[in-house]
């Protein structure tokens, strides 16, 4: 066979780019074979070597044509195909590493859009950095007794007469805040908690949006309301509001003047009805209010301004001052009894206000940072396992890279491979997650019981930052395998035939990810066991008094007030009913802090009181220690107190029979304090227990019913009692709460925390475990050689075992001296919030460590027994 | 197409791109330069086709890509042209430009329109 000369063809590789070497040969080769069938080969040679000497051109060295280098997009679908390749090759890696990843990102996800949806609250009102809401403090010898929301009912009016130049509006709730609404043509009557009354600025700081009606007219009128759009349908359906008239509780008639949007979830208050306030003194009558409103020391409506342009917060502190020493009757400014005002930013209200009256339970910025953090973590813990799953799979990859390098892959493109790999991952597994939350978004907010802000995701901002922090991930997991890797020179790959390599530089990062990850899982399985106890414990905690099986109801109407007598005589016929009793709060909750004045002593002390009938001591089972229970038969004596144990601590060295008596402040009364009972707890948990009395007092002055009852046919006894009840009141339906329910309502922080807690602990463990899961199957199949030889030499499968089980509890050992000091000081201080609290235990703390430690030593055991029971003649066969 | 930066067809382009029009699945270097050479009469130089082909495809008038190895030409691929759109725009507006001035040209010389 005639070749081409050795020299030309030598010539011609030397000068010709490699990138068009491969068609140009081809074509001078085929050109020869032709020419040795036609004209033979001395003259097939001379035209070969004239051929390549006319290719010796500059644009055929140089080349500087586009096509020969692939085009970006090219390359990019290839990167796609090789992906997807590796992906399928290796399935359970990939189903891991998304599956993790994908769990991780959308709790993290949530949480973020949680927090998004907290910092936006109020927010959304036009100018909403000149709103203001005016707080109260209430001072009495230096000794803040009140710090509330909400203030006088003259101080809007007043404020504004002085500065006409500020928008001021004020909101009134009733006094038992759940007022009957009737529109008797439709025959609809419901129970309403969202009522409002307030003042026809009300439009002008605020940016509600109305459907129907006139923002600048709707409230001008004083029998105008307006109503939100849920409660137009819940009442007219698909009839037409405007102009219709619905009645407030018996006589108050209000006509409706607009329709307003739904208030946002992101709103700190919350309302369905907003009615004129206009005439106070008539809508304090019809809610059942003696007062006519004209008290500087009774608060009950919130005030919020907004602010002329160029006023500062300082300069309405400044004014608020002026106005406080101008216009506030001097004995409410004396050193006895002082009040003052200051102003809150509107937009800090929901995450740093937490006042006495707060419209809802604010969120706290605290509460935001802590699952910010944990959240931020859950997402390290996933992305650790990413990062340390990519690096663990890419050393096993190192032959791949050799044999690519050697087909001539340059190093740009093998980087450009595993990072497209890798940040296809993480799009995938976000792609996931996001569906995941679209899905079960609305379910898992009942479950952990937080405002997600759905709306988000419709954010283009939020997508921007989504998406970039996507990639981001992405470009970190693939950061080892694209820049180390594909260093590599395929000749080391290849002769290190055990490929340790890239194991052993990259095995510390590893390692202490490893031990970064069981922390922080066990970490949250310990402070989840703490937060759970602590929970328990303030739902079962003994208050001191029974709070099971008591049904309460708010005495509406005087006719019920004043026979209430009769009427617990009618429900105690009923065999389920036990005890009946009146009182002013529903217990356990709250107590006012009353001045009281005693026999005897120059000034008053302050003493948290209840008033309540004389059939409480039995409806709530409260245990009397020293003196009396009222006789039953005998006359009722009124003005009694019953003292808690503490309030003895007022009086050291006296007994019950010593104790002074009450006086009223003018000193014209003198009222014994006839009984001592067992401490109880009036406040949540976090407070201790204060000097207590409770006042007993004719059941006509109290708004509370509480009726004891038997458990079991629960629903005939209610029954039972609302048509008792219907006697007096009239055909109103009676809204009817359990103490119990009411008291757990304390704790919805906590109850919260706990399931939070507990979720994210179980999260992060999982992630945590598949993460070793996959990891130690990939170290355990890096050694199956050294187990293997280990096997022939003699060890057992019990050696091989311990010599890798020592290699993990190193790890774990190492994550437990970190979390158990941490969590130790980490809880004992979240503790600290309640003055009754559940004991830090090192059991408890020892729990938590060992049933990470042993679920960790689980999930790797599982790879390492399979890796230590290979047949070394099957693994050694390999090579 | 820019409007700015017009690509224009030179020669030895219009007669390549009109060979790569014509051999159609067979456009390779080695088969345009002899497909050239059949229909001209005359001898071309490979690589001058061969750099015409590189030029005519950064115009984006042709693409190419490289085809399977075979037992001739020593186991090397072919590079494999095809015409795209804009070539063929290209060579139906240089077509038409010279059918303009064909017709305008006076019928003593053979010009003319045909009406």
């Amino acid at each position: 066979m005639h070749q081409p000369p050795r020299w030309a063809v030598r010539f011609f590789d030397w000068y010709c780019h490699p990138g068009l070497s491969e068609e140009i040969k081809g074509d001078l080769l085929e050109q020869f074979e032709h020419d040795l069938d036609t004209i033979g080969p001395t003259k097939a040679r001379r035209n070969f070597v004239l051929h390549v000497i006319k290719f010796f051109h500059p644009k055929i060295y140089k080349r500087s044509y586009s096509f020969a280098k692939p085009t970006i997009m090219m390359m990019f679908l290839s990167y796609l195909k090789l992906a997807k390749r590796s992906m399928i090759k290796d399935k359970v890696y990939s189903v891991i590493n998304i599956a993790g990843l994908s769990v991780g990102l959308a709790a993290g996800l949530m949480i973020t859009m949680h927090i998004i949806h907290e910092l936006s609250y109020d927010k959304f009102h036009d100018k909403a950095d000149r709103i203001y809401r005016v707080a109260e403090l209430v001072t009495q010898e230096g000794e803040t007794i009140e710090n509330s929301a909400s203030l006088p009912i003259p101080f809007g009016t007043t404020f504004l007469t002085d500065y006409p130049q500020f928008k001021v509006t004020r909101f009134f709730e009733t006094y038992n805040k759940s007022p009957l609404i009737s529109w008797e043509e439709g025959d609809k009557r419901f129970y309403e908690d969202q009522f409002l009354f307030t003042d026809s600025s009300f439009f002008d700081i605020f940016s509600f949006k109305l459907i129907k009606g006139d923002k600048a007219t709707a409230l001008k009128d004083a029998h105008a309301v307006v109503l939100t759009e849920s409660m137009a349908r819940k009442y007219f359906g698909d009839v037409d509001p405007i102009g219709k008239t619905l009645k407030y509780e018996k006589d108050h008639l209000l006509t409706v003047t607009g329709v307003m949007e739904d208030v946002p979830s992101n709103s700190h208050f919350k309302f369905d009805f907003l009615a004129s306030f206009q005439e106070t003194a008539q809508v304090l009558k019809a809610g059942g209010v003696g007062s006519v409103g004209d008290s500087w020391f009774w608060n009950p409506c919130h005030t919020y301004m907004r602010l002329p342009e160029g006023f500062h917060t300082s300069d309405l502190e400044n004014l608020l001052t002026e106005f406080t020493q101008k216009r506030v009757p001097e004995n409410l400014r004396s050193d006895a009894l002082s009040i003052s005002f200051y102003p809150q930013p509107l937009t800090d209200i929901h995450l740093h206000s937490d006042l006495y009256q707060e419209f809802e339970p604010n969120g706290s910025a605290s509460s935001v940072y802590f699952s910010g953090i944990i959240s931020f973590f859950i997402l390290l813990i996933a992305g650790v396992n990413f990062v340390n799953l990519s690096t663990a799979r890419a050393v096993r990859r190192s032959r791949e890279v050799g044999v690519r390098k050697s087909l001539g892959a340059r190093r740009s493109q093998l980087i450009w491979q595993f990072l497209v790999e890798s940040v296809l991952i993480s799009v995938e597994s976000m792609l996931l997650a996001l569906a995941f939350i679209y899905l079960l978004g609305p379910s898992m907010e009942n479950l952990l019981q937080l405002q997600l802000g759905m709306e988000v995701i419709l954010n283009p901002i939020f997508h921007v930052a989504l998406w970039s922090l996507v990639i981001l991930l992405g470009l970190t997991a693939g950061a080892y395998p694209a820049f180390i890797l594909s260093g590599y020179k395929p000749t080391v790959i290849f002769s290190d035939s055990t490929n340790r390599a890239g194991v052993r530089r990259s095995s510390w990062v590893r390692e202490g990810l490893v031990i970064f990850q069981l922390s922080i899982s066990t970490f949250l399985i310990i402070a989840t066991i703490i937060v759970f106890n602590q929970r328990e414990f303030l739902f079962n905690k003994d208050l001191g008094f029974e709070k099971e099986n008591i049904v309460m109801f708010s005495i509406r109407g005087t006719e019920l007030k004043d026979n209430f007598e009769v009427f617990r005589g009618e429900v105690l016929k009923h065999p389920k009913v036990v005890e009946a009793s009146a009182l002013g709060s529903p217990l356990g909750e709250d107590a006012l802090v009353t001045r009281t004045y005693f026999e005897g002593i120059e000034n008053h002390l302050n003493v948290y009181m209840i008033a309540a009938d004389p059939n409480f001591l039995n409806t709530f089972g409260f245990e009397v220690i020293e003196g009396q229970k009222p006789i039953p038969g005998q006359p009722i004596e009124y003005d009694r107190y019953y003292a808690n144990e503490t309030f003895l601590e007022l009086f050291p060295d006296s007994s019950l029979a010593s104790l002074p008596r009450l006086v009223g402040r003018k000193r014209d009364r003198q009222d014994p304090i006839v009984g001592i009972i067992k401490d109880f707890h009036f406040y949540s948990l976090r407070s201790e227990i204060k000097p207590f009395l409770f006042r007993v007092i004719p059941a006509n002055h109290l708004s509370f019913a509480a009726v004891k009852i038997q458990p079991g046919s629960t629903f005939n006894t209610l029954n039972f009692i609302e048509e008792t009840g219907q006697k007096f009141i009239g055909e109103q339906p009676v809204d009817f709460f359990f103490l119990d329910d009411r008291l757990d309502q304390l704790y919805q922080k906590e109850q919260q925390a706990s399931l939070l807690f507990g979720y994210f602990a179980m999260l992060a463990l999982i992630i945590t475990c598949l993460g070793l899961f996959s990891l130690s199957s990939y170290l355990a199949t890096q050694k199956t050689k050294e187990i293997s030889i280990r096997k022939v030499f003699g060890a057992s499968i019990a050696n091989i075992l311990s010599n890798i089980f020592k290699g993990y509890l190193k790890l774990i050992l190492a994550a437990c001296i970190i979390v158990v000091p941490l969590s130790w000081f980490m809880m004992s201080n979240w503790l600290q919030h309640f003055a009754y609290h559940v004991e830090l235990s090192w059991y408890t703390i020892a729990v938590g460590v060992m049933a990470s430690g042993l679920i960790a030593v689980v999930t790797v055991s599982f790879q390492s027994i399979k890796a230590a029971r290979t047949n070394p003649a099957d693994s050694l066969r390999l090579e | 197409m820019s409007t700015n930066k017009r690509k224009t067809l030179g020669e030895l382009e219009e007669v390549v791109l009109l060979t790569v029009g014509v051999l159609q699945e067979e456009a390779y270097g080695l088969a345009i330069t002899k497909e050239i050479e059949r229909v001209t009469g005359r001898s071309v130089n490979m690589r001058a086709i061969h750099t015409t082909l590189y030029r005519l495809e950064e115009k984006g008038f042709v693409q190419s890509t490289l085809g399977g190895a075979t037992k001739q030409r020593g186991g090397r691929r072919k590079r494999l042209f095809t015409m795209t759109r804009e070539g063929h725009l290209a060579i139906t507006e240089t077509k038409n430009i010279r059918m303009q001035l064909w017709n305008l040209l006076p019928a003593a010389l053979g010009g003319g329109t045909n009406e």
